[in-house]
């Protein structure tokens, strides 16, 4: 309700409405820009280059769903728009079935910080970095991203696997390594 | 750690992930804002300017068309011996009479020395009288202090029937003129104004004829008096008309260039580079359309444009003019796609809707594609003579034109299956709004074919493509357009 009366004021065109909009989301939304990209620069630039697309669009935002959940669709889709403008991100993207890992039961305890763990994914291959971030945080399945990506849902799961071994690899290290600091002190 | 739980966990753990932006974010998203607000109102400026030119030319037309009428009754109907019509005051008589009629030199003479005040011949004040009033009407007014151009206070004004032989041969269209007659002088101001200064300097001189009553405010309700008598001699048939084209100056016009696309409008050099590239949707039911392209998106490469039409110059002052037409305009840009695809691809390319297409070209760069525009507008355009010469005119000139698309076979770029292009009419905007500006030199001004040339950039106002594409594609224009003037005696 409150999202409501806030969208109509900002489809009015009054600034202040906007502001309290960007206010509201641009935090969040920062952090999702955060892990497709490199840079909190890049970041910060997806975050803006997004925020002007949800103000110019707003009216079409339904008022069904969240307005959240709208918001952050639209940054996950300046995201990886931005990276495949940017050349140093596309060279990176590349999908191949060259690894095929099964999914382990390991059980790594996530003992870090959202910021460490955000930091963490950002750390993987791009490729791999993109579909990590869709199906384990978007939660987009194996098949939705095949479709998305031209690719089969075999290389996506085969994808998400690696990064996602990577990923707990480097989870365990980083956790490792912080207790140990702690054991020093 | 099952796979579900970590993925549930991560998830948490970046749903609370938050980062605080720095304050030029936001400055720059406002900057944004304010700039789609200051396009508009310069649109909306302009429209105004554009109904101003509209409605100013048009009454420039319509009053200066009603003097020209007048002339041109004059020349028509009045022998050229009775020309010299005098405009009478009768001092017994409660009513203004002015006398217009094709009366020799000799009975204006003999009027002249029976009126008892001044006697003036006033050849301005005949002459637009004599639009209204040809050679045999009276037009009578109640005898008030006659009133100036700007007071505008004529407030009765009869027109009589003359026993002029002219006007007995022809009573159904002296009716009919003198109808058009008394609506002139009812509402056309000016000349009202003029006939009031006209009267001023005149005398009154009764007249023995029939009368119609063409009365300001009570034109109307006399209409079907005058209708029913129909008596004054004038004959306005198809004469107005006349006039009025024979004021334009009627010309082809042409022009060849390049055509390219860019991002923003009324931009000379913002890049084209990704201009045609699509956004997927970020609201998809069905969890898809979100991609990551394997091929990006073709730049821009500029193509030929031409243009051809017919337009019309009207002159409102001795430097300055307005023209509008109907043109026919091409434009083209070239990209580079990858293979034919005979296959359908669902796109959901808009927040709202998808869409299916039967065919695609692959992304890549394998072969050039040239995209091809079609329209069909309506230019309005003000031309200003920047020097003073005749020898060598050179005209400034900025205008707005209005577009339809005709047709189209623009490829769009989308994200899916690794970056594809496919065609989609309906992602256009059928209407065009373009703003355009150039200088020309006009030459042969004296001589009998009259024609100009000079270099011209016309810019797209809105986008290309419909808003729910989220493409900033503005068509922009740059070339070198030619006048050639249809050789007309008139043309002045």
């Amino acid at each position: 309700m409150e999202h409501q009366k806030l969208v109509k004021d900002c489809l009015k065109g009054k600034s202040q409405a906007q502001r309290e909009l960007y206010e509201l989301f641009a935090q969040t939304m920062l952090g999702v820009c955060y892990r497709y990209t490199r840079s909190v620069r890049d970041a910060e630039d997806v975050l803006q280059e997004g925020f002007i697309k949800v103000f110019h669009h707003l009216k079409q935002y339904k008022q069904e769903g969240e307005l959240g959940a709208w918001i952050r669709r639209i940054m996950v889709n300046t995201a990886l728009n931005y990276l495949k403008r940017n050349r140093r991100y596309q060279e990176e993207m590349f999908f191949t079935e060259e690894y095929l890992h099964p999914v382990t039961d390991d059980d790594p305890v996530i003992r870090l910080q959202a910021k460490e763990l955000a930091d963490l994914i950002r750390q993987l291959p791009q490729g791999y970095q993109v579909i990590f971030n869709l199906h384990a945080v978007e939660g987009f399945t194996h098949v939705e991203i095949g479709e998305m990506l031209g690719i089969s849902d075999g290389t996506s799961r085969s994808q998400y696997s690696r990064a996602r071994n990577l990923l707990i690899t480097w989870i365990e290290n980083s956790v490792e390594k912080k207790n140990s600091s702690y054991a020093g002190k | 750690m099952q796979e579900n739980e970590f993925e549930k966990r991560l998830r948490q753990e970046m749903d609370e992930f938050k980062l605080r932006p720095s304050d030029n974010v936001w400055e720059k998203v406002e900057e944004e804002l304010n700039k789609k607000k200051r396009r508009r109102v310069v649109f909306f400026i302009m429209m105004l300017a554009g109904l101003g030119l509209l409605g100013y030319s048009g009454y420039f037309v319509a009053t200066s068309n009603s003097r020209d009428n007048i002339v041109q009754q004059e020349h028509n109907n009045i022998p050229a011996s009775n020309q010299n019509q005098s405009l009478n005051t009768h001092p017994a008589t409660p009513v203004e009479k002015i006398a217009v009629s094709p009366k020799s030199e000799d009975q204006t003479r003999a009027e002249k020395t029976s009126d008892k005040g001044n006697v003036k011949t006033n050849p301005v004040a005949s002459t637009e009288i004599s639009e209204q009033a040809t050679n045999t009407t009276t037009v009578d007014r109640p005898a008030k202090p006659a009133k100036t151009r700007n007071n505008k206070q004529v407030t009765a004004i009869t027109a009589k029937k003359s026993n002029h032989p002219a006007a007995t041969t022809k009573d159904d269209q002296v009716g009919k003129a003198a109808i058009i007659s008394s609506e002139l002088l009812a509402n056309d101001a000016s000349v009202k104004g003029e006939v009031a200064q006209q009267e001023s300097a005149k005398d009154i001189v009764p007249f023995d004829s029939q009368t119609i009553n063409a009365t300001g405010r009570d034109s109307v309700e006399n209409k079907s008096d005058s209708t029913s008598e129909p008596k004054a001699g004038l004959t306005f048939d198809g004469t107005k008309k006349q006039n009025f084209f024979s004021k334009i100056k009627w010309s082809v016009d042409f022009s060849i260039g390049k055509s390219s696309v860019r991002n923003e409008a009324f931009s000379l050099f913002s890049t084209n580079k990704s201009a045609d590239m699509l956004y997927n949707s970020p609201v998809n039911n069905s969890g898809g359309g979100l991609v990551v392209p394997v091929s990006p998106p073709s730049d821009f490469q500029s193509g030929p444009g031409v243009r051809a039409g017919l337009l019309g110059e009207l002159k409102l002052s001795k430097r300055s003019s307005i023209s509008s037409g109907i043109q026919y305009v091409y434009n083209s840009n070239t990209i580079m796609v990858g293979t034919y695809h005979d296959t359908m691809v669902m796109l959901n390319n808009s927040f709202s809707q998808a869409s299916r297409v039967n065919a695609v070209y692959r992304g890549g760069y394998q072969k050039e594609y040239t995209n091809h525009y079609h329209f069909i507008q309506i230019p309005l355009q003000y031309q200003w003579q920047v020097n003073k010469g005749l020898k060598l005119p050179l005209v400034w000139h900025v205008g707005v034109s209005a577009g339809y698309l005709l047709s189209t076979n623009a490829l769009l770029y989308d994200t899916t299956a690794g970056g594809i292009y496919y065609r989609d009419k309906a992602a256009f905007n059928k209407f065009r709004f373009n703003m355009l500006t150039g200088l020309s030199f006009r030459f042969g001004v004296k001589s009998k074919v009259k024609w100009s040339i000079g270099p011209e950039l016309s810019m797209g106002m809105n986008k290309l493509m419909k808003d729910s594409y989220l493409a900033n594609q503005y068509l922009f224009y740059g070339g070198v357009t030619g006048r050639i003037f249809f050789n007309k005696r008139n043309h002045k």
